[in-house]
């Protein structure tokens, strides 16, 4: 890493391969479909050509990296308008009829289509936190936040995409409470 | 145990089952789940989801991925030693730099000269002569100005390092007192000793909830003001000025930057409007807040050095001195 700060060519071109499947992955998840996840991956790999000087070593450097990866495939993302629009749902939209969340394990789709209708706050923490199995303090560092808003975040993102999963968008997720609301 | 959970909202269940599941709940959390059946089964439902999250994502051909790295690579920036510049603005000739002290009695200066890039297959006998070109100019910039082939213009990012001011060998061991190893590696190496090396300069910030304001995490300014006038850049540093002038001015790419054309008369040290020297061209000025410092910030090029001036305005310019003439 190092070497590829001072310039190193070849420890770049390393240290990218090394990475770039998590490269990828953050922003498939985060992209919702294979063309938008492909170009926000291209800058996100531009981005950390460009900023690995300010890599400083006062946190891990897989915890920058996500960071700036996240950053910058949120940022593309956003230079192009809209919101991840997951590989086919145009025209497959989620499932209508409720079923159990465990009924669609497997099915890659159904998580793409639920993670783009994630707003940004809620999708980036889970990904980060299930994807990546960064920690909440990682995540917290990451994104400027507490960790009680991250723990927060990803309860709640968690919920959204179960109900999502479930075909019961609406349900708050009170099936198993019996409390008062 | 059942009363406490009672007495939490489904929010905070799922919240609790969150935790559990990942790891971070306290312990009195974790016990607390694991003596209910309806927490138990409140995890298992988030376990699925995550483990769906979590599933591998198919990743690209090993030809897709060569590609894109190798497109990445073809944007390396250069980035300016800030240190290196100033430790060889210290190897400026005295008679060059009484004429900088002078000015700076008035107005606080800093002029920095930085030569762009392709600089690698140049030894210390170019250093001496272009400094010997430049001591021997009465009232010459404080820039000395190579012979190499002019790169203006350049529809692609520079890929080399800039390396700051041309000095004559001697001056050179003696004032940067660094090893000819490490110049070499200057020549070709990004690096940017002194820029803050804050993550939180890493990129764009998420969005936030409404009620969750978070610190930007990118800094850089998003517009270029070219012309004189109200400040509307900002830099915390001089480090992030020179980025950005070699990222907006001197590789503007396509970013629709407004070049000056050399249209604009340039300005001496003392901020006074000066006539463009022949050779030099005039690539951007605008207005900036620097270090807390309001100034003016002029971009020059001659040949292939980019000369970054920056300025306070005068409240009156008593003396027009013009540019000495490049050789």
């Amino acid at each position: 890493m190092r070497r590829a700060q001072k310039g190193d060519q070849g420890a770049f071109d390393a240290l990218l391969r090394q990475h770039y499947n998590q490269i990828y992955a953050i922003c498939r998840r985060l992209a919702g479909n294979e063309a938008d996840a492909l170009d926000a991956t291209q800058e996100a790999l531009i981005t950390l050509v460009r900023r690995i000087d300010r890599f400083d070593g006062r946190s891990r450097f897989t915890t920058w990296m996500h960071r700036v990866v996240t950053n910058a495939c949120l940022d593309e993302l956003r230079r192009r308008g809209r919101r991840p629009v997951p590989s086919a749902v145009e025209e497959q939209p989620l499932v209508a009829v409720e079923r159990p969340v465990a009924d669609s394990v497997g099915d890659r789709l159904d998580i793409e289509a639920a993670l783009a209708q994630l707003p940004e706050a809620f999708r980036v923490p889970v990904v980060l936190c299930d994807q990546m199995g960064h920690s909440y303090e990682e995540i917290a560092e990451q994104m400027d936040i507490a960790p009680g808003t991250v723990r927060s975040r990803i309860s709640r993102g968690r919920r959204r995409l179960a109900e999502l999963l479930s075909g019961n968008p609406d349900d708050p997720g009170q099936r198993h409470t019996g409390e008062r609301p | 145990m059942s009363d406490e959970r009672g007495h939490m909202t489904p929010q905070e269940l799922d919240e609790l089952a969150s935790a559990y599941l990942d790891g971070e709940a306290t312990a009195e959390e974790a016990a607390l789940v694991e003596s209910d059946p309806n927490l138990q089964a409140r995890v298992e439902e988030l376990r699925i989801v995550r483990e769906l999250v979590a599933a591998p994502v198919e990743v690209p051909s090993d030809e897709v991925r060569d590609q894109m790295i190798a497109q990445a690579l073809d944007h390396r920036a250069p980035v300016v030693s800030l240190e290196r510049a100033r430790r060889r603005l210290r190897a400026v000739p005295p008679q060059v730099r009484v004429v900088l002290a002078a000015a700076a009695v008035v107005v606080a200066i800093a002029v920095v000269g930085v030569t762009l890039f392709d600089r690698a297959s140049r030894d210390g006998d170019r250093f001496a002569d272009d400094m010997a070109t430049s001591a021997d100019a009465p009232e010459a910039p404080a820039m000395a100005v190579p012979e190499s082939a002019p790169e203006p213009e350049s529809d692609e990012a520079p890929e080399e390092s800039l390396a700051a001011f041309p000095a004559d060998d001697s001056a050179e061991a003696a004032i940067l007192e660094a090893p000819a190893e490490e110049m070499a590696e200057e020549e070709t190496a990004m690096s940017f000793d002194d820029a803050p090396m804050d993550v939180s300069d890493a990129g764009g910030a998420p969005a936030q909830d409404e009620e969750e304001a978070a610190p930007a995490m990118d800094a850089e300014p998003e517009e270029l003001t070219v012309v004189s006038g109200e400040a509307s850049l900002v830099f915390a540093t001089e480090a992030d000025l020179f980025v950005h002038v070699v990222e907006q001015v001197i590789a503007p790419e396509d970013d629709g930057f407004d070049r000056l054309e050399g249209t604009a008369a340039p300005i001496d040290p003392m901020g006074c409007p000066q006539p463009l020297a022949v050779g030099v061209e005039l690539l951007s000025r605008f207005a900036a807040v620097v270090e807390g410092i309001e100034v003016e910030v002029s971009v020059y090029e001659s040949e292939d050095e980019v000369l970054i001036s920056q300025t306070t305005p005068p409240p009156e310019c008593t003396s027009v001195k013009p540019l000495t003439p490049l050789p």
